[in-house]
């Protein structure tokens, strides 16, 4: 009796996890191999099992959209979080710092991360607006570009791209910096006093004990940060909704296009599993690493 | 001396960069939200309108179903609410038990167990997309508010679990020992010991969770087609009159559905840094 105690408190996750996510996840492979193209409602249930095998995933790989949307998607995760890591660095070093106010600001830096996606992904197109948007009217302002010759930022393909990168950024460096900034301060204050002592001057302290001693925490950010980016969809579905002519398609919002706009779910269900493949990637480094520290 | 005094300026002049970059998206959002909507229209820098209107939040609050206008800005607001509220009672209620079982005893498979608990909180959402629009469409249960509580409380259960066990771990075991000594029972010792001591990592969870259902898009937008279920983030992609997107009502819709979560974060800023820093993060 007392050996089942554990399994009895596991019993309501049990039946959640294996009615809700796993059989379904077994069902979205089942979907992968047969040809559901149609209404899933006016479906009869003897249609269902037309079995494709492999034919879906075949499609998928030797067709061109697939790669030039894992292309994009790997640029905007990299880009995205290769910025985010490099200004969240450097708040976090800031607000290390002693300041007046200085938990005020800490507080502040909340503000983005508790901010809904979809109402930044609105923001943001906004500002880009090439007739009224502040960014044409801010470098106009600056005589960089001519008033009335407004750039549409979200009108070509690299230009929108790096445009959705940016309001990722804004959104995301403030969690980064937050917990970089954690990190950084479970460091031993009296590292930094020995090595000035010894007379190592700050980059060197930098360099030899901050950056070596954050580096498990920026490992774990870096991990689930990139996680994250790669199923970006609010931005993609409201600034650019895939466009110009597929400019911005990544690998949510082409699964998200084939099944619920074009009905095509049995191939949209094969794009998700060879989506999941990249993640579970992500995934087993961040395994790895928290296993590491877990022993 | 010098040297000091110059390192402190650069030092503020950073703090000043960073208040800037954190806060003057947030600042244009508010000034556009009080903008007469030709001046928004008309010019292409906001800073400060030159003349402050509240026609926007009236306009929005007037907003019925079915009446062809705006979106009905309450119907919205109180599904996310229910929605919100439902998943985190309903995801902290389930996670707790195995969190507590994974926490407190070690039993067969136990590491194995938790592992594959990190790993479905890993799984992309996209995945389960697929089959539960065609189960949940094949049933008719789309558009429907305790549809979307199930999926969000699915999405949330992993993460939840994974983060409680962390909490209630840090619990002393001498306590348990004690307690139990004393003739107390385990489900005794999990409400009357861990979750009072463990308040502050229950509520840090209960924020995450809130949070991500409130600000969950892909699948409110597809699993909901009227009013009835229809949340917040949904509503606020959809301020389209005629075509055209009504921007003035979109960002004050935006600006107030922005509101409940900052305000949240604000308030328990103490529990969520100290939350953040057992390595967890928000979608």
């Amino acid at each position: 009796m007392k050996k089942l105690q554990p399994y009895l408190y596991l019993t309501p996750s049990f039946i959640v996890v294996i009615c809700l996510i796993l059989v379904p996840i077994a069902y979205a492979l089942f979907i992968s191999f047969i040809d559901l193209t149609q209404n899933v409602n006016k479906l009869s249930d003897s249609e269902l099992w037309n079995f494709v095998g492999l034919e879906n995933y075949v499609e998928i790989l030797t067709g061109s959209v697939f790669w030039s949307t894992l292309a994009r998607t790997l640029y905007i995760t990299f880009v995205s979080v290769g910025l985010e890591l490099l200004i969240g660095l450097s708040i976090a070093l800031i607000l290390n710092e002693q300041f007046v106010g200085r938990g005020f600001v800490r507080g502040i830096m909340l503000i983005p991360w508790a901010f809904p996606t979809i109402v930044n992904a609105v923001l943001w197109r906004w500002f880009y607006d090439p007739n009224h948007g502040m960014v044409n009217g801010v470098l106009a302002k600056m005589g960089f570009i001519n008033e009335g010759e407004y750039i549409n930022f979200l009108g070509s393909a690299f230009s929108a791209l790096n445009a959705i990168i940016i309001a990722d950024v804004w959104k995301n460096t403030a969690i980064v910096a937050l917990l970089l900034l954690a990190a950084l301060q479970s460091i031993p204050g009296s590292l930094y006093e020995a090595a000035q002592i010894d007379g190592a001057s700050s980059w060197k302290r930098f360099v030899n004990i901050t950056f070596p001693l954050l580096a498990p925490a920026i490992l774990v950010t870096l991990v689930l940060r990139t996680m994250e980016a790669f199923k970006i969809f609010d931005l993609i579905y409201i600034m650019t909704g895939g466009g110009p002519a597929g400019g911005t398609q990544v690998m949510s919002f082409l699964t998200y296009q084939q099944t619920m706009m074009f009905g095509k779910y049995s191939y949209g269900a094969a794009i998700a599993f060879l989506m999941s493949l990249f993640v579970l990637l992500f995934a087993f480094l961040y395994i790895k690493l928290l296993y590491r520290d877990l022993e | 001396m010098r040297k000091k005094r110059m390192k402190k300026f650069f030092l503020y002049i950073g703090v000043l960069m960073v208040l800037v970059f954190t806060l003057l998206p947030i600042y244009l959002l508010f000034i556009a939200t009080i903008t007469p909507s030709g001046e928004l229209n008309a010019s292409t820098t906001h800073f400060l309108p030159s003349e402050i209107t509240l026609e926007n939040y009236k306009n929005l609050f007037a907003g019925e179903a079915n009446s062809g206008g705006a979106p009905p800005f309450f119907l919205a607001l109180r599904n996310s609410l229910i929605i919100s509220l439902s998943t985190t009672a309903l995801a902290i209620a389930i996670g707790m038990f195995a969190s507590y079982a994974y926490a407190r005893f070690r039993f067969k498979g136990r590491s194995q167990l938790l592992m594959s608990v990190l790993g479905l909180r890993m799984v992309p959402e996209i995945v389960l997309l697929i089959p539960l629009y065609v189960i949940f469409a094949r049933a008719g249960l789309i558009d429907n508010v305790a549809t979307l509580i199930i999926i969000y409380t699915i999405f949330n259960l992993p993460f939840v679990i994974w983060l409680l066990q962390g909490f209630f771990g840090s619990v002393s075991k001498e306590m348990e020992e004690s307690a139990l000594m004393d003739g107390a029972t385990h489900p005794m010792f999990l409400f009357r010991f861990i979750v009072p001591l463990s308040a502050p990592g229950l509520i840090a969870t209960a924020i995450f969770v809130f949070l991500i259902s409130w600000d969950e898009f892909m699948f409110a937008t597809i699993f909901t087609s009227t009013y009835d279920a229809k949340t917040l983030t949904v509503a606020i992609s959809e301020f389209s009159q005629k075509g055209m997107v009504d921007f003035g009502l979109q960002i004050t819709a935006g600006f107030l559905g922005s509101i409940p979560p900052i305000i949240l974060a604000l308030i328990l800023q103490r529990y969520i840094i100290s939350g953040l820093s057992e390595g967890s993060v928000k979608g």
